[in-house]
């Protein structure tokens, strides 16, 4: 997938910004605040039906009523399709070709975008949560309706916590002699939720350490799940209501649902270090980019390759890494910001690439062709 | 703002209890009352009071009706060996109109929801069980909607009825995961009753 067009009208700091990308290359740089990462925002939005970050309406340029951002995706077999998502007083319409679309559900997935921003550092040093939704968002990519059980499992799982609740507080009454079935239903649900995890793990994780040592020149990469469920079993059923088991009466002390999907996390490990708490910010940086690398290459293998955006790309990378970064992007059209001017051109210099830079200064975007 | 007629401000207030239904509406709704001719207003004051004479649960399904047993508890023609558990009256309505099902029904009056509040002793579980053990039940279809409070509920009456050596199935998933029996059409409702699997 590509983008060859991007429009925003009264988007973020933008009153009014046109882009063409370049098939293959394309850099954003810009100072600090200039709005590089707005644009970025912007293609999300156009992708995925919401913005990056925040509220949609906080995407609206400030005294404006209304904004809007039109793209222009073509597949690889050269269909062209224009995506428009307008926000105004009234929410959010998005129309595809000249059609509305009735929910984000309808768009997400047409024009695949991977993601890389700084907040990426996160899902690496950040909450074991971080890691959760990573791994659920591949998951999703991967299996269909994964998204339906995870929204059911963690329904059933408020609905089980809340007949703990009661038994911790020593109500409960009636609700009680149901919670053998909540429970059935919250092991069906996570253990299927397991399995996928597990699986989108198996093909994330080579692509994880191949990307890693590309990036960096070396060093060994590695993802594991983290769980209090014993997930090296076939029967991952059993494994799972013997970890419920287990913690049974602490479970019932405590009020709440102590083991399950909700509860794991991932170790990420280089060379057998935890970047969760001992990394350096260059490698914890070097993972986080391994991991949405990673992502667009089984994104890749389910169907189109994706657009892959890489905001601050060079930020936290020494030169070498910048270096191998650029050669890394290949195989899919890749849009880099850049806050950094000298540093990216030199970089730009001695790679030769092709591509296109496009310079924010006071508000504009000037565009220059690199041979 | 508040009308100088108590009666208005009367016919908002009661109006604007309603579900779904705010001040704003509420004063829509009056307004149009006032411009109507008398015998409309008249008709629909008649048809309210109706419904709370007349409409009552069965009291052998729970479904809503006029008579007790309802029209479909007494007619002869349908087949007494199999019950279809739905939630809501609205669902018996979804069901009857795919035209399939020829057997009886049981309304539990909702689905298991602790965070409601909602435990078996709320809904019409024991009813059911009551309904069974005349021997005449081969077959429970449970048939509650596709989301979490559904799926559990189901689960909740297969280990409940399991013992009592009755076939236990639930209609196949043809239905958008999530959503409402209300809402499925004939069609889909249809395939799944026809598809339902053993519990
Ligand atoms: N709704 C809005 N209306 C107007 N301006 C906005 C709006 N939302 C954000 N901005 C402005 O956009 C600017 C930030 O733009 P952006 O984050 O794209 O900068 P950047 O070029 O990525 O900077 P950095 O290099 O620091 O990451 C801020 O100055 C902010 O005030
Ligand atoms: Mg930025
Ligand atoms: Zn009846």
């Amino acid at each position: 997938m590509r983008v060859v067009t991007l429009h925003l009208t009264n988007y973020r700091s933008w009153k009014e910004c046109g882009l063409a990308f370049h098939p293959q290359l394309s850099i954003v740089i810009g100072e600090n605040g200039s709005g590089k990462t707005n644009i970025l925002d912007a293609l999300y939005l156009a992708s995925y039906g919401r913005t990056l970050r925040g509220r949609d309406e906080d995407a609206i340029r400030w005294g404006e009523r209304e904004s809007s951002v039109r793209a222009i995706f073509r597949s690889e077999g050269g269909a062209e399709r224009a995506v428009q998502v307008t926000l105004g007083p009234e929410g959010k319409s998005m129309f595809l070709g000249g059609r509305r679309l009735e929910g984000r559900t309808e768009l997400v997935g047409l024009f695949p975008l991977v993601l890389s921003s700084s907040d990426d550092l996160d899902i690496v040093r950040g909450d074991p949560e971080r890691r959760r939704n990573f791994l659920d968002a591949v998951a999703s990519l991967l299996y269909r309706g994964y998204l339906d059980t995870l929204r059911e499992y963690k329904r059933t799982l408020r609905q089980r916590n809340r007949i703990l609740l009661e038994m911790a507080l020593g109500r409960g009454g009636s609700m009680v002699s149901a919670l053998a079935a909540w429970t059935e239903r919250l092991v069906v649900l996570g253990e299927a939720l397991l399995r996928k995890r597990l699986r989108s793990l198996e093909e994330l994780g080579p692509q994880l350490s191949e990307y890693y040592r590309e990036l960096v020149g070396g060093g060994r990469c590695a993802v594991r799940y983290l769980s209090r469920v014993d997930v090296d079993v076939d029967d991952l059923r059993a494994a799972l209501e013997k970890a419920l088991a287990v913690s049974a009466v602490e479970e019932r002390e405590r009020g709440m649902t102590l083991v399950g999907p909700h509860r794991d996390d991932l170790a990420l490990e280089v060379d057998g270090t935890d970047l969760r708490k001992f990394g350096s910010r260059g490698q914890a940086r070097a993972a986080a980019l391994a991991l949405r690398l990673a992502e667009a290459k089984l994104v890749a293998s389910r169907g189109e390759p994706p657009i892959l955006a890489v905001d601050d790309a060079f930020s936290d990378l020494d030169d070498r890494r910048a270096e191998r970064l650029l050669a890394q992007t290949t195989g899919f059209q890749t849009i880099l910001t850049s806050a950094e001017e000298a540093r990216t051109r030199e970089l730009l210099a001695a790679r030769a690439a092709h591509g296109r830079v496009f310079r924010i200064r006071e508000n504009q975007v000037m565009e220059e062709v690199l041979a | 703002m508040r009308y100088a007629s108590p009666a208005i401000e009367r016919a908002i207030e009661r109006l604007s209890r309603l579900p779904g239904v705010g001040r704003k509406t509420a004063q829509r709704l009056v307004f149009h009352l006032l411009r109507s001719p008398q015998d409309e207003t008249e008709a629909l004051v008649q048809a309210l009071l109706e419904l709370k004479r007349k409409v009552r649960y069965c009291s052998v399904c729970f479904n809503l009706s006029e008579e007790d047993p309802c029209q479909i508890c007494a007619d002869p023609q349908r087949d007494r060996s199999t019950i279809c558990v739905v939630e809501q009256a609205n669902d018996v309505v979804a069901v009857e109109r795919t035209g399939q099902y020829r057997g009886l029904y049981h309304v539990l009056g909702g689905a298991l929801s602790p965070l409601d509040g909602i435990g078996p002793e709320q809904l019409r579980v024991a009813e059911l069980v009551r309904r069974l053990e005349g021997g005449t039940v081969r077959e429970v279809i449970v048939a509650t909607n596709p989301n979490a409070e559904g799926e559990a509920t189901a689960v909740y009456l297969a280990r409940l009825l399991k013992p009592l050596g009755v076939r236990l199935t639930r209609i196949a998933r043809g239905i958008p995961v999530g959503s409402d029996l209300e809402y499925a059409d004939e069609a889909t409702l249809a395939r799944a009753l026809e598809g339902r699997t053993d519990l």
